[in-house]
């Protein structure tokens, strides 16, 4: 893909974004993606690997923090079926 | 010098030393060290003249080998970082980062899967732009080390928690240690688990029905300090939250992250994509896709511009917004200003703390320790006993106390053989009894 072609593109990609057209935009990318020179193309890729990485931190720290909620929970429910007697 | 000594030298003095020249005739590391070498943009013409030189003899100046004597160390560290990015993204990694991040997923597969691409440009970026890579791996740290609270530490510290407070029987117990295949102890797990969901969903049926009222009145007599709805509320939270949790367990580890990775967990979701209560699954996606899309426009831009800079904003920015642990190009300030903050636990820590306080609640109280040392050694299992008082014991020993050398003296007797059963249970007691009245001496 030569400079004008990666010029170009960068401008549908903008016009794309600009009018949030974000389908359009990724079928665009993965379209041309093949085309693009190889370390463009790894750049890319390692900007969604730390994207991709960005989301995975997130999600296991929301694990982290649901399990200890219910933990808490878990210990706070112990105490009220002590409360409420042998049969519950 | 004079005579083969100054031959020698003037001949050793041509050549690159022996670790360049193996830099120099292995093609990936030559490759690499191209790259790094072209990064030292005011050298331009010293390096082309020593590839020149390479190719036709081998043979350097003594300003070359100057040149590549200061310049290998500084090489041989970013080559070092390549390797361990080689190491900590290995194809299954990336294909595990990408399970879950569709846009990573679908430009992979284009190449038929392989992350090579992906795999040469880090390491182009360990010669180019280590600071930024550096940031990657730390962050990829960051999630191993959740992943393993995760998947190993807090599911261990939940499963503990899970047969304490649900009162697996010991039956039940037994039953799971015996159950040698990994894969059916879990599913035999998740069966005796999904029976106490059973009776959570249940016990949830009677919160909301008919019998709410006698138990909550119960409930609201005994506590006597809150209000009867608020306790009625709190409970139902509880259980919900609870039956959540043991859900999640029941389905499989997989399937309950898939589960949990939309859901609305509090404190989720990046600062600019405000409260993630307030977004649809759409509108969070195209929150991702704008983040992304805009991210490739600025590579591409920057390409095109020939920037040594690789719109890396985009990017740097995630990696601070969701880890904290980076902020280039501050790193260091970062790294100073963390220092003067209190260290917050990791949640492997929290986890080794609950795994202990758990061991330590494992016995309630002295005798029960004791009997069950004694059911060991009725046994001939002299071992089991000896890992029975080393946990126990082991937790209570201070510097204070004697117990460090009764213990010593239990440890020669079950394991050396130095004495017999009845000895060791004789040291035994006298060590529980030594903890006993240090405790009560504490609590008075």
């Amino acid at each position: 893909m030569n400079r004008t072609a990666l010029q170009t593109m960068h401008d549908q990609l903008e016009a794309l974004a600009q009018a949030q057209d974000y389908r359009a935009a990724q079928a665009l990318l993965k379209d041309r993606f093949m085309l693009l020179p190889e370390d463009l193309q790894g750049r890319i890729l390692t900007m969604l690997l730390a994207d991709a990485l960005v989301s995975e931190a997130r999600m296991l720290d929301g694990a982290l923090a649901l399990e200890n909620e219910s933990i808490t929970a878990l210990k706070a429910l112990e105490e009220m079926r002590i409360v409420l007697g042998p049969d519950h | 010098m004079h005579g083969p000594e100054a031959k020698k030298s003037t001949y050793e003095a041509s050549r690159a030393p022996q670790a360049l020249h193996e830099v120099l005739t292995n093609p990936r590391m030559r490759g690499l060290f191209t790259r790094y070498l072209n990064t030292l943009q005011n050298d331009t013409e010293i390096v082309r003249d020593i590839f020149e030189t390479h190719k036709a003899n081998g043979q350097y100046t003594q300003e070359q080998i100057t040149f590549l004597n200061d310049h290998f160390p500084k090489f041989k560290e970013h080559f070092l970082l390549a390797e361990e990015v080689r190491y900590m993204f290995d194809t299954k990694e990336i294909e595990q980062a990408a399970k879950n991040h569709e846009p990573l997923r679908e430009l992979l597969a284009l190449n038929n899967g392989s992350p090579q691409i992906l795999k040469r440009y880090m390491e182009v970026m360990a010669m180019e732009r280590p600071e930024e890579l550096r940031a990657i791996l730390d962050l990829k740290r960051s999630v191993n080390e959740k992943r393993r609270s995760i998947r190993y530490k807090a599911h261990e510290r939940m499963t503990q928690t899970i047969l304490k407070r649900f009162k697996l029987s010991n039956t039940d117990f037994e039953e799971l240690k015996n159950i040698s295949n990994e894969r059916e102890r879990r599913q035999r797990f998740r069966e005796l688990v999904q029976e106490r969901v059973d009776g959570l969903q249940k016990a949830v049926g009677w919160l909301r029905g008919t019998h709410t009222e006698r138990g909550i009145e119960h409930a609201f007599d005994t506590l006597n300090q809150f209000e009867k709805d608020e306790v009625k509320r709190e409970i139902g939270e509880h259980l919900h939250a609870v039956a959540d949790v043991l859900n999640g367990f029941v389905r499989g580890d997989h399937e309950f992250m898939e589960a949990i990775q939309y859901a609305r967990i509090p404190g989720e979701g990046r600062e600019d994509e405000g409260a993630p209560e307030e977004l649809s699954d759409d509108e969070r996606w195209k929150k991702n896709m704008q983040r992304i899309i805009l991210g490739a426009r600025d590579l591409i831009g920057d390409y095109i511009k020939g920037e040594a800079s690789w719109a890396w904003g985009i990017a740097s920015a995630l990696l601070t917004e969701a880890t904290g642990i980076y902020n280039s190009p501050n790193r260091q300030e970062t790294k100073r200003n963390s220092k003067k903050e209190p260290k917050e636990k990791s949640a492997e820590e929290i986890g080794r703390e609950e795994e202990k306080r758990l061991e330590k609640e494992r016995f309630k109280n002295p005798q029960e320790l004791y009997d069950a040392v004694g059911r060991q050694l009725r046994e001939n299992n002299k071992k089991g006993a000896w890992k029975l008082v080393d946990e126990y014991l082991g937790l209570h020993i201070t510097r204070k106390n004697d117990l460090k050398r009764i213990k010593s003296e239990i440890e020669g007797i079950l394991i050396k053989q130095k004495g017999s059963s009845e000895d060791a249970l004789q040291k035994l007691s006298e060590a529980l009894g030594l903890f006993q009245e240090e405790r009560e001496s504490n609590n008075t």
